[in-house]
């Protein structure tokens, strides 16, 4: 890190990005996050400072408690489940065999597909009454199941669509780590005849603390703004169970005519990321 | 340093530059049509894409009688129409200046100020030209907030084949079975065609399945409100015991009878085409892609209750005028030529979508084109439209109603007992009525 | 890896992820060469006739490139998404080698405001960025497509993480030598960033290629569409066209892997390199 005798030098650098990030970024987010502290009156079209009184109403709305329930029970299971698969992948792609690079291509390829288009597609896959997901369970002698139709079983379906999209796009992140390992780190320890799970956890794990604190935090963050399947397949049923606090937000903005409720709804998200991506920050920082 | 800033400074203004560039060429292009040539009028007009057809033809139509205006399309698609509105008048833009509006959403766009009240932009008897229910939906405060575009309707499709293959008699074009008499067709119709063990011909399917525009029809049958006169109170009309009685009926549909498949909006037709469904209560709207395909299909008219009355649902696109606009005077020009007259007959034509205006509905009730299957489902949709058609109700809180409503029919559909799922919808909407007390007293 | 043996069971669970991963995508193309009543005929039960077309039909692709003008379509998409990604990466880097490099005054505040940019969903900030954008007249130009997402918080941090892990002599040499600190960031620096810039550019293109809802607002006239807005459109109020959705989807997924998959060897040198060498 350099101290610098100019002092201007570093802003200077930072100019055109901070330009962008203020102008179309910052700005925006302020003037919608002061929403949450107004409300626009009908037929007047006055704008009238309310203070909490939008976060008052959230906290005595059983719905906005039942989104934050779904939305950390979402984020409890859908990240390590990515981050273990991802990771899992990336261990699986970084083997030896010889067709690895057809196989790596092939975990690449739904990154490509937009998170809509996937909803759109695994929709009809799991469609109860004769989708092809269903249609192969009935061939095999198992009985139809209704996935996105049902409270048990629609949030957990969406974990599985959005880890069909997401997981081969981490694991690249992370199997870009492992191959940083260098070869005679594992040399070393199995001469000192350590077993796979002892070198994971000597070798691999402490030299993938990096890729790992990135792929952990873009993971949480994604996951936390993740709305579009539950707004393409479910609009947050059945029964309230994908009704994840985004997609409250979004409906109240864009359907029940309230910004400010909108906006204190984000900015309670905003709060819960920061306190989550900390804590990520704390538990995997390499020790230097 | 010098150096640096000299760099950077040259960077940024390459970049200013580069994008400047791209722009000043766009913007030389727009001016061109809409400035130098004409030195007129450019309207821009937020609509549903999938108008785009028939309003370009009414559009190259009027632009030729009126050779200052233009008017510009800005199409969005089904699902995301609501939400370009909300943004593009939520920011006050003044570069929209005619929107889509929904009848329910009329109300609420009035309420939040987006629309121009016509009265003092068109003729006053203009409102005679259409049907009295559809200018009804866009009256709010004795004006009139928008102009009726066109209708929908719902009529009774029949699959002719698996009548046949299972023997029973086709219902007739101009009879009108009751709900029961559905039930026992369709569990007649339900079948095994492969035996796998599971059903996959079905008697009888909605077109929107849990949406509140096709189920109210239910209810209405039983004459059930939705909503108190204010429109501010769901609790005890949303959840009342005609409401669930009806509603009942459509949990039977799936659960108790098996008659229907638990299937997505989106698929319905596409079952209906495939031949997986007997009986499918779809719009008029859907001749086109059924004329299309192979099917050997049939019609009827939409069914009631035996003890209720005839009740139909209907819906229909309305045109209105942005408060923020700088053009009212010649969007409204253009607003009158599109629903009436030449411009309705043109949506009709080619848009192939119900009319609202009492001129051309007069012509399909009478026209001897209009005799035959399958144009006289056009006929059928527009008696129905006059005749048996209850309106969607009336609440500034319309898409808060209706989205938690689609959410408890979805339950509904999936087992959830109609009463409990009504009771939950109706207390939710409730507490987002709250807010529109003050506006509406 | 030292014996190299044929590790049958590797092969196997390559093969079921690669079934799962490319089941959908399969429906989907085949799917799109089906003329559109033929589509729910045989999904059930499953015979060889799910998986393979009775029907073989270019009717949905054909439709996409003369009806639909498709052509335009990725023409605007690929223009937004390279712009993004060229001026991007420039100002992104910059930016991070700001943070990596100097020690200066509200650096903390700066780089904490860099991450919040992309924990805020964009659907929020949509109203007030619409009004910016329209106040400044670049409603219906490419500039409004373009420019508000250059500036991209991720990007920076991507590109921070990466510097910081460069060794410090590096720099501190060329500055003995007398070099100034934009020739150290562009003649030092970034050569060495190759791998990272790779990675950061597929990341402002996959996003860009998914983005959506601005590119809808911003835009009204259909020379400005792009790929996504359109692949929303097979959704109607009525019926789904669900070949040319199909066939559009697909379209969506082939061109941006043919474009991608010669980079998957750069793009893993590039993310190792941000992962840290000890």
């Amino acid at each position: 890190m350099m101290t610098v005798k100019n002092k201007w030098v570093p802003y200077l650098f930072l100019l055109p990005a901070f330009a962008g990030l203020l102008l179309f970024k910052l700005y925006p987010i302020i003037s919608a996050l002061l929403q949450s502290m107004h409300t626009l009156e009908f037929l007047t079209q006055l704008v009238r400072f309310v203070g909490f009184e939008n976060y008052v109403s959230l906290f005595n709305d059983p719905v906005f408690w039942n989104s934050l329930k779904v939305t950390l029970w979402f984020n409890l299971w859908i990240n390590p489940f990515q981050i273990t698969l991802a990771f899992g992948l990336a261990l699986l792609l970084n083997t030896g065999i010889k067709q690895i690079t057809f196989f790596r291509g092939i975990n690449f390829i739904p990154v490509a597909v937009s998170v809509p288009t996937a909803a759109i597609l695994w929709k009809i896959m799991l469609s109860p009454e004769q989708g092809v997901v269903n249609s192969i369970l009935v061939a095999l002698g198992m009985s139809p199941q209704p996935f996105l139709e049902s409270s048990s079983q629609a949030l957990a379906s969406i974990v599985a669509i959005a880890s069909w999209k997401g997981v081969g796009y981490w694991a690249l992140f992370l199997l870009a780590g492992l191959q940083e390992v260098s070869p005679s780190l594992y040399e070393a320890s199995s001469m000192d005849g350590a077993s796979k799970w002892q070198q994971f956890k000597s070798v691999t794990y402490p030299m993938m603390k990096r890729p790992l604190t990135f792929v952990v935090v873009s993971v949480t963050v994604a996951n936390m703004l993740l709305f579009a399947p539950m707004y393409i397949l479910t609009k947050g049923g059945p029964n309230q169970s994908t009704n994840v606090l985004l997609l409250e937000s979004y409906n109240s903005a864009f359907l029940y005519s309230d910004m400010g409720r909108a906006t204190a709804i984000v900015v309670i998200m905003l709060v819960i990321t920061a306190i989550i991506v900390a804590i990520e920050f704390r538990i995997l920082r390499a020790k230097h | 340093m010098k150096k640096i800033l000299s760099l950077i400074s040259m960077i940024l203004i390459l970049l200013l530059a580069a994008c400047g560039g791209g722009n000043s060429d766009i913007s030389d292009e727009n001016a061109d049509t809409d400035g130098d040539e004409t030195g007129g009028t450019e309207l821009s007009f937020i609509a549903y894409s999938n108008y785009e057809a028939p309003l370009e033809a009414v559009i190259e139509d009027f632009e030729a009688e009126n050779p200052n205006i233009t008017v510009k399309l800005e199409l969005a698609p089904f699902e995301q129409l609501m939400e370009t509105i909300e943004i593009k008048m939520g920011s006050k833009s003044e570069d929209v200046d005619l929107l889509f509006v929904d009848s329910p959403l009329a109300v609420n766009y009035a309420l939040k100020g987006y629309l121009e009240p016509l009265d003092s932009l068109m003729s006053p008897d203009i409102a005679d030209a259409w049907v009295d229910s559809a200018v009804d939906g866009v009256t709010f405060q004795d004006q009139m907030i928008a102009a009726p575009m066109n209708s929908s309707s719902q009529v009774l499709y029949l699959n002719k084949d698996i009548f046949e293959e299972k023997g029973v008699p086709l219902p007739k074009e101009n009879e009108r079975l009751t709900w029961e008499e559905i039930i026992e067709i369709a569990e007649q119709l339900t079948y095994d065609s492969n035996g796998d063990g599971q059903n996959d011909v079905f008697g009888f399917s909605f077109d929107q399945i849990d949406r509140a525009y096709q189920l109210l029809a239910l209810s209405d049958s039983l004459d059930a409100e939705m909503v108190s006169e204010n429109g501010l109170e769901a609790t005890g009309y949303t959840n009342s015991p005609e409401a669930v009685e009806a509603f009942q009926f459509y949990s039977d549909l799936f659960n108790k009878y098996g008659v229907s498949p638990r299937i997505d909006r989106a698929e319905s037709i596409d079952y209906f085409i495939s031949g997986k469904i007997a009986m499918y209560l779809g719009a008029n709207h859907n001749l086109p892609k059924l004329e299309e395909s192979d099917l050997n299909y049939g019609v009827s008219l939409h069914p009631y209750f035996a003890k209720g009355e005839v009740a139909t649902p209907t819906g229909a696109w309305n045109v209105g005028i942005s408060k923020y606009s700088k053009n009212k005077e010649a969007a409204a020009k253009f607003l009158a030529y599109l629903t009436t007259g030449e411009g309705a007959k043109t949506v009709f034509e080619i848009g192939g979508t119900l009319p609202v205006a009492n001129e051309l509905l007069d012509f399909i009730e009478t026209d001897p084109m209009y005799d035959e299957f399958p144009n006289n489902i056009i006929r059928i949709s527009a008696t129905e439209s006059r005749e048996t058609a209850v309106p969607r109700p009336k609440t500034p809180g319309y898409l808060e109603w209706e989205t938690n409503m689609n959410g408890a029919f979805k339950n509904i559909k999936n087992g959830t007992d109609p009463q409990e799922a009504l009771n939950q919808a109706a207390s939710e909407i409730d507490n987002l009525l709250k807010k529109y007390e003050e506006a509406v007293e | 890896m030292k014996k190299r043996r044929f590790r049958w069971e590797l092969y196997l669970i390559h093969i079921i992820i690669a079934l799962i991963v490319l089941l959908p995508l399969a429906f989907a193309l085949i799917s799109s060469f089906r003329p559109l009543d033929e589509i729910f005929k045989f999904m059930s039960p499953v015979t060889w006739k799910t998986f393979i077309p009775v029907e073989l039909t270019l009717e949905a692709y054909m439709s996409l490139f003369t009806e639909r003008g498709f052509g335009r379509i990725i023409f605007n998409t690929f223009y937004v998404a390279f712009s993004n990604v060229i001026f991007g990466l420039l100002i992104g880097s910059m930016a991070a080698f700001a943070f990596a490099t100097f020690r200066f005054a509200g650096k903390n505040i700066l780089f904490l405001l860099v991450l919040v940019t992309f924990m805020i969903p964009p659907e929020v900030v949509a109203i007030p960025l619409y009004s910016l954008v329209d106040s400044l007249g670049w409603v219906d130009t490419y500039y409004g497509l373009i420019v508000p997402s250059i500036a991209n918080g991720l990007v920076i941090f991507l590109y921070r993480q990466f510097f910081l892990d460069l060794p410090n002599a590096l720099i501190e040499s060329a500055r003995m030598d007398g070099a100034s600190w934009f020739r150290i960031y562009w003649s030092i620096i970034m050569p060495l960033s190759k791998p990272v810039t790779v990675s950061a550019a597929l990341l402002i293109f996959i996003q860009q290629w998914e983005s959506f809802m601005w590119p809808l607002i911003v835009t009204r006239s259909k020379e400005y569409r792009v790929i996504q807005v359109v692949l929303s459109d097979f959704t109607t109020e009525y019926a789904t066209y669900w070949n040319e959705m199909f066939a559009a989807a697909i379209i969506s997924v082939i061109i941006p892997v043919v474009i991608l998959l010669p980079l998957q060897k750069f793009f893993v040198q590039g993310i190792s390199s941000t992962g840290g060498k000890e």
